[in-house]
This record gives C-alpha cells, sequence and structure tokens, in this order.
C-alpha cells in the first residue's frame, strides 16, 4: 500500500501545480459532460420508462438497436447530411477565404458582413428559413418565378427537403468556416506564389499545387470540426422540417430524443446514443487518418 | 488600404462574387427586420411584400411587453456572461497546463477532454438534470433553478481549451524559462506572461461561447422553473401557441434577441477573424 | 344534434340559475385587486367558496401552464385573488412553450420536484403514469354532471380522472365567400359531404392562378377529424383488449381521401411536415390562397386580425362518405397533478378556480378558448358571432383524439398518414403501422 502510494504522492508533489491549473475545467466537463455520458452508458444496459423501476436488461437495448430500421434511417440521415454540409460547407468557405484574401479596398467590412451567417441563433434562422423555403409563398420560388423557374417543393418533397436542409447547413458552414481558411491563405508565403509563377504555373496550377496543399491542416481541422458539428444537429432541423416529410430528414439525435422523451424509453435511448458517440468516434478517426495520409 | 491599385478587370469579379455572397449571407437577417417591422396582413399577403407601406416599430414595444422580456434579456446577459468569463479562466488555464507544463496523465485527460465534445447534450440531459439536481448548497432542488445550475454545465469547454492549446503552442517557450529563471511563478507567467499575448485566442473563444450560450434553448427551459429564470431564448416561444404563431412579434424578438450577440461581434471583430484559426495553426 | 345541444342549454342555464342563487358561492366584492384597469368582464361571474380544510396552511404552489395562457392577465388576476382568498399560500405561475411542457414535467419527475399543476392532455400524462388521479377530489367536489362530456373525457383513461378540463375545441370548416361567389360554389351548410367537398374543391382549385381549394395540413389530430366523420377509429377496446384500429375500413376511406385531395387531386398544396404545419394552411388561407381550411375556433381572430377585410363564413365539419353526420375531431387541454406533486388538495382547489365562470368567461372573452362546463354556454357571449355560434353547435359531436396514450402507436399512426401524404399506399402504410401500434400497446399493456 506505501509502495503504491509514495509515487502518487510524490507524483502530487511534483506536479500539484498542474494538476491545479486543468482541475477546474476537468471537474466542469466531468461532472457535466463526461459523468452524464458515463450515467447514459451506465442506463443502456437497463429498461427504464421514467415512472417505474431501473430493471437490468443486459445487451437487450444493443440487441434492439442492431435490428432498429428507424435509428438505421436517423444515422443514414445524419451521414447524408454531415456530408452535403461539410462538403459544400468547406467549398464554400475556401470560395469566400479565397475572394475575401483579395487586397481589393472594402474587403475588411465583406470579410466582418460575411460571418453574420454563424452568429444567427439556429431556432431564429430555420424559422428565417421556413419563410423563404415555403412552396407556396416563399421568397426563394418568388425570386425563381422571376427568371421563369417553376416553384421548387423544398420543404414538401422527400428529395428536396434534404437539399434545402444541407442548403441551410452550409450556409452557416460557411461563414463559420471561411475565416479560419482564410488566415490559412495568409499564412501561405507569397515567396512561393512568385516562385510557381517564375516556374510558369498557370492560376489553376498555382492553387493546385501550392494553395491546397499548404492549407491542409486548416481544411483538415475544419472538415474534422465540421463532422463533429453535423452530428450533433438537431433544433436547427427540427424547427424548419419536423424531421420530414416521412422522417426524410429526421436526424440520429432527434430519434434519440423522441426515444427519451415521448416513448419514455430512457434506457433505449442511451444505448442509442452510445452507438452514436462510438460511430462518431470512428469516423473522425478515418477521416482524420484518411486527410492525414492524403498529406504525405 | 495601401495596397496598389488593381485593374478593374480584376477587381470586379472579386466584388461581384462577394456582393452575392454579402446577400445570400444577409438574406435571412434582412427577412427576419422587414417582418419585425411588418403589421400583420402585410406579412401574409402573395406575392412578398419588401418594404412595408408604412414601416412600425410597435411590434418591438409590444415584443418587450411580453412577459418579463427585459428580466429575460438580463438573465441572458448574466448567463452567456458568467459562462464567457468562466471559460476565458478555465479554458485557459487548463491550456496553459496542457501545452506548456510536463505531468504525467496529460495526454490521457487531454484525449478525454476531446471526447466530451462528440455527443450531444440534448441525449444525455436526463442524467446532466439529476446530477444539478444533486449538487449541495444551493436549496433543496440543488442548483436546479439558479443561475449557477444554468451556467455550470458551459462553464468549460472543450472547444475552448482546444483552441487556446493551439494557441500557447505559438508561444515561445523561453518566455517561460526567463520567467522561471527571475523566479516567477507558474501562476504568473500564466497570467502575466501568456495571457497577455492571448488576446486573440481570449477574443475568440469569448465570441464563440457567449453565442452558444446566448442562443441555448432546451437547458435553460428544462432547469429554470420560475418565469424570472428563463432566458430569452426561452422566451420567444411567448409569441408561438399551440395554433398560431404571431410573425411580427416574434422576429421583432428575434431581432432583440440577435442584436446583443451582432454588438458584441462588431466591438471584438478586429481581433476575432484572426484569433478563430489559431485552432489549425499547429499541425 | 342540435336539438339534444339545445336541451342542454335549458337544462343547463336552469342550472346555472340554481348555482347563482346558493349563497355559498362567493361573488365578486368591490375590490378588484391591485394591478391597474381591467376589462369589465374581470368582476363578473362566480367563483368557488373557499375551502376550509385547506385555509391557514401556508404552501407554495407551483403552477405550469402553456405560455400565451400563463402571460394572460387572467390568470395573474386569478393567482392574486386566489392568494387572497388563501392567505399563506404562494401561487408561483410559469408558461412553457406547449410542445415541450411533456418534456419539461417528466424531467422534473424524474428530478423529484415536480410541479403541483402543469397543463396538456391530462389522459395522455395519466395513461402514461405521469400524472396523479384525482377522482377523490371530484367525488368531494360533485361537480362532475356539470362539465360537457367531451372535456371529461380529455381527462379521463381506464375510468379514473387525471385532471380538471380546462377549455374545449373541435375542428370546423371555414371558407372564403368570395373565393366561392367567384367559382360560382353554394356555401356549405347542413347536409355537406366528403363527396360534395371534393366536387366543390376541384371547382375553387385552378393550380394556373396559383389557387387551390383546400389548405392540407398532416398532424395526427387534424386528420382525426376525418376518420371521426367518416365513422371509423384509430383504437377500439375490445373484451379488455386494447387494439389499434386503423385499418377499419371506413378509416382507411377517410385517409385515403384526405391524403388523395393532396397527391392524387391536387387540390391543396403539398403541406410541409414542420411541426406546427397547420400554420401553413391558415397563412395560404389569410393570403386568399386557398378557398377552405378545416381548422379550430382560434383562427376566427387570427384571420380577422391578419385579413381585415376576408369575409368568412362557417359551418360544421362535413359528413362522411355515406353522408351521415357525426362529427369533427376534439380539442382543448386540461389541468392535471403531475406524479409525486406535494399539494395535490390544493392544487384541485386552484382548477375550480381556473374553470369558474369567472375566468372561464374571460379566458373564452380574451383568449378566444371555450368552456368545458355546459351552464356557462347560456352567455350571451356565445350567441353574438355567427361563427361562434356554428363552432359551438358543433362541439358535442366532437370525439378526443386518445391514440397519444401510447405514444409509439401515436408515432406509428402519424408516420402512416404522412406517408399517405406523400404518395404512399394510405391501406398499405396503415396496415404496418396498425402491427407496429398494437405491439407498443401490448407491451405498455402488459408492463
Amino acid at each position: 500500500m506505501t509502495v503504491a502510494r509514495q509515487p502518487l504522492l510524490a507524483t502530487l508533489r511534483r506536479h500539484g501545480p498542474a494538476y491545479l491549473f486543468v482541475a477546474p475545467a476537468l471537474l466542469v466537463l466531468g461532472l457535466f459532460t463526461l459523468a452524464p455520458m458515463l450515467v447514459a452508458l451506465a442506463l443502456s444496459f437497463t429498461s427504464w420508462n421514467i415512472v417505474g423501476p431501473v430493471k437490468f436488461v443486459g445487451l437487450k437495448n444493443y440487441a434492439l438497436l442492431l435490428a432498429d430500421p428507424t435509428f438505421a434511417h436517423g444515422l443514414w440521415n445524419t451521414l447524408v447530411y454531415a456530408t452535403g454540409s461539410v462538403t459544400f460547407g468547406v467549398i464554400g468557405a475556401l470560395a469566400l477565404a479565397i475572394a475575401l484574401d483579395q487586397k481589393v479596398p472594402g474587403i475588411g467590412a465583406f470579410r466582418a458582413l460575411l460571418f453574420l451567417p454563424a452568429l444567427m441563433s439556429e431556432v431564429i434562422s430555420a424559422m428565417v428559413f421556413q419563410w423563404l423555403y415555403n412552396e407556396q409563398y416563399g421568397l426563394l420560388n418568388y425570386m425563381l418565378s422571376l427568371v421563369g423557374i417553376g416553384a421548387i417543393p423544398w420543404l414538401t418533397s422527400t428529395t428536396w427537403a434534404m437539399v434545402a436542409v444541407v442548403i441551410m447547413g452550409a450556409w452557416v458552414g460557411a461563414a463559420y468556416n471561411a475565416p479560419i481558411l482564410l488566415t490559412g491563405l495568409q499564412s501561405i508565403s507569397p515567396t512561393l506564389y512568385e516562385a510557381a509563377r517564375i516556374d510558369g504555373a498557370s492560376r489553376w496550377q498555382e492553387f493546385r499545387h501550392v494553395t491546397l496543399p499548404l492549407l491542409r491542416p486548416f481544411t483538415l481541422y475544419v472538415m474534422v470540426m465540421a463532422l463533429i458539428g453535423s452530428f450533433q444537429v438537431f433544433g436547427r432541423i427540427f424547427v424548419l422540417t419536423g424531421g420530414g416529410p416521412v422522417d426524410a430528414t429526421m436526424p440520429a439525435v432527434q430519434y434519440i430524443y423522441r426515444v427519451a422523451f415521448t416513448f419514455n424509453q430512457v434506457g433505449y435511448a442511451s444505448a442509442l446514443s452510445v452507438a452514436m458517440f462510438l460511430l462518431l468516434m470512428a469516423l473522425t478517426w478515418i477521416q482524420m487518418r484518411w486527410l492525414k495520409e492524403k498529406e504525405a | 488600404m495601401s495596397a496598389p491599385r488593381k485593374p478593374l478587370a480584376e477587381t470586379l469579379p472579386v466584388y461581384l462574387f462577394l456582393g452575392l455572397a454579402t446577400i445570400v449571407a444577409l438574406v435571412p437577417f434582412g427577412w427576419m427586420f422587414l417582418t419585425a417591422i411588418k403589421s400583420g396582413p402585410e406579412v401574409y399577403r402573395l406575392p412578398p411584400v419588401f418594404w412595408p407601406a408604412e414601416p412600425t416599430l410597435k411590434n418591438f414595444a409590444a415584443a418587450w411587453g411580453t412577459g418579463n422580456f427585459p428580466r429575460l434579456f438580463l438573465n441572458s446577459a448574466i448567463v452567456a456572461g458568467a459562462a464567457t468569463l468562466l471559460n476565458l479562466l478555465f479554458d485557459s488555464m487548463a491550456a496553459f497546463a496542457f501545452a506548456r507544463l510536463r505531468f504525467p496523465g496529460r495526454e490521457a485527460l487531454f484525449a478525454v477532454v476531446l471526447a466530451t465534445m462528440m455527443l450531444p447534450a440534448v441525449v444525455t440531459i436526463i442524467p446532466l438534470f439529476l446530477i444539478v439536481k444533486s449538487l449541495p448548497a444551493l436549496g433543496p432542488g440543488g442548483w436546479l433553478n439558479t443561475y449557477a445550475g444554468i451556467v455550470a454545465p458551459g462553464a468549460a469547454s472543450a472547444f475552448g481549451i482546444f483552441l487556446f492549446r493551439q494557441y500557447f503552442d505559438t508561444i515561445p517557450l523561453e518566455i517561460d524559462e526567463a520567467a522561471k529563471i527571475d523566479g516567477a511563478g507558474l501562476w504568473r507567467i500564466y497570467w502575466s506572461m501568456i495571457m497577455p499575448l492571448a488576446a486573440p485566442a481570449c477574443v475568440t473563444v469569448a465570441i464563440f461561447t457567449f453565442v452558444v450560450q446566448w442562443n441555448d434553448f432546451l437547458w435553460p427551459l428544462v432547469v429554470a422553473t420560475d418565469a424570472d429564470m428563463y432566458t430569452l431564448q426561452v422566451g420567444l416561444s411567448y409569441f408561438t401557441t399551440e395554433h398560431s404563431i404571431d410573425w411580427p412579434l416574434l422576429m421583432s424578438a428575434a431581432v432583440i434577441v440577435t442584436l446583443p450577440v451582432l454588438l458584441l461581434y462588431a466591438f471584438l471583430q478586429k481581433y476575432f477573424v484572426g484569433g478563430l484559426a489559431m485552432g489549425a495553426s499547429k499541425e | 344534434m342540435a336539438h339534444t345541444f339545445r336541451s342542454f342549454l335549458v337544462g343547463a342555464l336552469a342550472l346555472a340559475l340554481t348555482g347563482a342563487g346558493c349563497a355559498q358561492e362567493r361573488r365578486p366584492a368591490g375590490d378588484a385587486p391591485a394591478g391597474g384597469e381591467r376589462p369589465a368582464a374581470a368582476v363578473t361571474g362566480a367563483v368557488p367558496p373557499v375551502n376550509p380544510a385547506l385555509v391557514g396552511k401556508p404552501a407554495t404552489l407551483t403552477v405550469w401552464l402553456a405560455a400565451d395562457y400563463a402571460s394572460a392577465p387572467l390568470y395573474q388576476d386569478l393567482v392574486a385573488e386566489f392568494e387572497h382568498a388563501y392567505p399563506g399560500v404562494t401561487v408561483k405561475l410559469l408558461g412553457v412553450p406547449w410542445e415541450d411542457m411533456p418534456t419539461k414535467v417528466k424531467t422534473a419527475i424524474i428530478g423529484g420536484r415536480p410541479p403541483d399543476i402543469a397543463h396538456q392532455h391530462p389522459f395522455a400524462l395519466g395513461a402514461q403514469g405521469f400524472a396523479e388521479p384525482l377522482d377523490d377530489l371530484w367525488q368531494a367536489w360533485g361537480a362532475e354532471r356539470d362539465f360537457l362530456d367531451g372535456p371529461l373525457s380529455d381527462v379521463t383513461w381506464r375510468g379514473k380522472r387525471y385532471g380538471v378540463p380546462l377549455d374545449t375545441n373541435c375542428t370546423i370548416l371555414v371558407y372564403n365567400r368570395a373565393l366561392l361567389r367567384a367559382a360560382g360554389v353554394a356555401e356549405p351548410g347542413p347536409g355537406y359531404t366528403f363527396t360534395r367537398w371534393r366536387e366543390d374543391l376541384r371547382k375553387l382549385t385552378d393550380p394556373a392562378a396559383g389557387r387551390y381549394g383546400i389548405g392540407l395540413t398532416t398532424g395526427s389530430w387534424h386528420t382525426y377529424a376525418f376518420v371521426v366523420a367518416n365513422g371509423g377509429d384509430v383504437m377500439a377496446e375490445q373484451q379488455g383488449r386494447v387494439r389499434a384500429t386503423f385499418t377499419e375500413p371506413r378509416t382507411v376511406e377517410a385517409i385515403s381521401f384526405l391524403t388523395g385531395l393532396g397527391h392524387r387531386d391536387h387540390l391543396g398544396p403539398t403541406p410541409t411536415t414542420k411541426a406546427k404545419d397547420y400554420e401553413d394552411a391558415a397563412t395560404l388561407f389569410t393570403a386568399g390562397k386557398v378557398a377552405m381550411i378545416y381548422t379550430g375556433p382560434w383562427d376566427f381572430a387570427t384571420i380577422r386580425k391578419n385579413a381585415p377585410d376576408l369575409d368568412f363564413g362557417v359551418t360544421r365539419f362535413p359528413a362522411g362518405m355515406d353522408g351521415q353526420a357525426r362529427g369533427s375531431v376534439q380539442g382543448g387541454g386540461g389541468l392535471f397533478v403531475p406524479l409525486g406533486a406535494p399539494n395535490r388538495a390544493l392544487a384541485f382547489e386552484w382548477m375550480k378556480w381556473a374553470v369558474s365562470e369567472r375566468y372561464a368567461m374571460r379566458l373564452a372573452r380574451e383568449l378566444g378558448r371555450y368552456p368545458v362546463r355546459r351552464a356557462l354556454y347560456a352567455d350571451p357571449f356565445f350567441k353574438q358571432d355567427p361563427a361562434v355560434r356554428t363552432f359551438v353547435a358543433a362541439l358535442p359531436g366532437a370525439r378526443p383524439y386518445k391514440l397519444d396514450a401510447y405514444p409509439q402507436a401515436n408515432q406509428a399512426f402519424m408516420d402512416a398518414v404522412k406517408l399517405a401524404f406523400y404518395g404512399g399506399d394510405p391501406a398499405q402504410a396503415l396496415a404496418t403501422a396498425e402491427r407496429v401500434a398494437q405491439l407498443a400497446i401490448d407491451a405498455t399493456e402488459a408492463q
């Protein structure tokens, strides 16, 4: 006992201050994020309908979720949304960043204004998008009608609804990520471009062989964060489409919320949460591996 | 702008693109504002009315006068402000240790911190509620229905720690070593040497924490059991009922809710753009 | 139907008169509670007598009402007057968004801190075990016979009363007179049926002009009106076993008719499925883009406010395919005591005040929510407005939607209806949903 305690005490004495520095943040994260996650993990092996007793059921919930078509559908929607909103969000951000990197008068104002979508609350922005997207009286279809394009069923067709949701996600994503990529662009030394130009590289070759490789750490960061963010999407879609039509845009998180709060199946909802957590961990890991490999 | 003048053929496409992008970015803001100054009938006219015939500000007054909006405004400011200050302190302290100190378990703890980003709070709200309820000292309901209870779960964030750590990594270690030789303690190095250099990181974490806390809906709704403890986002629901939504009022309230965030951003914007990218600054 | 209702009213009127003569009913005193100017209606109508058993017991009563109710002056007044009547009692009133109420109540119950009163469909929360049965308090009160049957059923599950109904409504048909005239369609009235309705909608629809016959909505509650009108149902109790009856021929026929109005006949724009999709239908009606909507009395005020020039008429919900008049779906909400709440008896007393003449009438006048006690319909207020008159006459035929006692079964039905709205085969969708729903019901019953 004393043998084991001695090094621990010594460690604490030597590194005590370092632990004191991390303690407040770790206490907060541990108590309010990690502990609830661990409670959810524990609940995932139980059946609990809130008013009744908590019953241990072993791995039953996990067996159930493997055969749950609605959860699979929700995960699929989440993946589609993540892929779409990350791709278009990052491409949009890159286009914005390149334009914002031009040294033209008034560029500061554009840089400031183009970030604003990232500041609007998701509930408010989704309510406004509802108006813009409305098939009958929405601004978007009205504008399209002015240029002779017929009404698009943005929120009333199972395929278009996902498009509408992805566009809204990309609208925020592009604004949010543009400043990050802009900083990345600005960190690239101008001498590299000059060298490329001396070698007779075209604008495209310059972009392809100088800009993109040097921007990679920034794009990697942006894509990983965007993926994590898009997996958590809930309020935005819930307000815009309610997850419909016919569950066509219902993300996994919305299904988990429904199972817990509408169906009162807290144990099963916890198992679904654990599954989603593991899936996102795996995806993030794969994504980082993949993007780093491309770099090498 | 001291940059040399570029030919119009080169600047025009840039302006066109940026102009278009700005319109796309701002249309929802514009629509929110225009709806707020319309009268009821104009909201429902087809084709849509852009600029109302008789723009009115009375919706703002009405929204402000509904329920206890001024109190909710104060609550939001307290909650978001407190969370921002706590994040600035806690996140930067933790990041300082992760970036500049060596201690056993450092990388493992950092990995745990990052893992907390992977699950949205919505799916763990029941356990969170139970924990906050059983915290001691503030009354029989634990921390329920208190500012502390609303703020505490957001008082530190993995994102903030990560951003601060990345930023601290770019500051040369020689600063700490020189200070140590001068006999400075860790707290002094952190507080008087490193933090003053980290203004862009602080601004970025401040804006993001403030925006996230200001816009949070579900947690304040669940944890507050007193109308006086609600935040503005919860108050927005006063304008929707089981059967209908009062759009001009709701959008007026939305403008009121959005303005403080825009103002904060306007103040801090200059320092902000650089700081945002530091998450990616070291790879 | 109208005849039976009239006899209700006569009986109710008599009851009200004797009630008014009772010495124990508290009449309004001259001293209105402090709080600025208030409508004259504030000081008319009786409130319940003070319950001596509860006087002198200090308590804090927490009341969670839907947000729009809680911010209405009438409930502030009720709280003040109640606190005055029961010295030592503090009432804490909180507005909660209607659709978030179940989440908030359930979380509070988990945390062991439920409010004393919450506002929703008491039967549904009672069925799921989240509400306290209140039969003893109802019995002691003895006022059950004053209540309309429909609203009482909204607080009742398996013979137990889980709350006190607060207000009631039902869907009716609202139409734009000018659009009907322009299309040469006669105004609908008694004897209107699904078949004639569809013919009229055809005449009213002109997609080229962006004009449609009907504003559709996909919610299960709105949809249930069609099921009721057509003589079907979604749930039945047979020999003690609860059965999902989505595939009952009349139910399938009703859903086919309704969803076909959209994707098959193109008589209404395709509805969205956001949480409040009926809002789109109302918006289109207000803008003159659809000629008819099926909605509740709450839209009268909204339409008048947002389209002052729109001349609209109101008629009862049409009869089903066989032409037999039945009614529509009943709505409204009730108050209940969440499981484990500390002040059950005092909470019930507050509920009595909420449905008393004074506050029920103010609820009707100020918020357009209609009373649950028969006697109150004798008030001239319900006879002034022809739209309200039509609605009141339609009330007795309305049936509450009770499937959300089983949330998973309700979800299955909702999903099937939405699938049919977006082109799925109604019979097939309902058959699949019925199996899912039956499994969920059986699982619940087995617990």
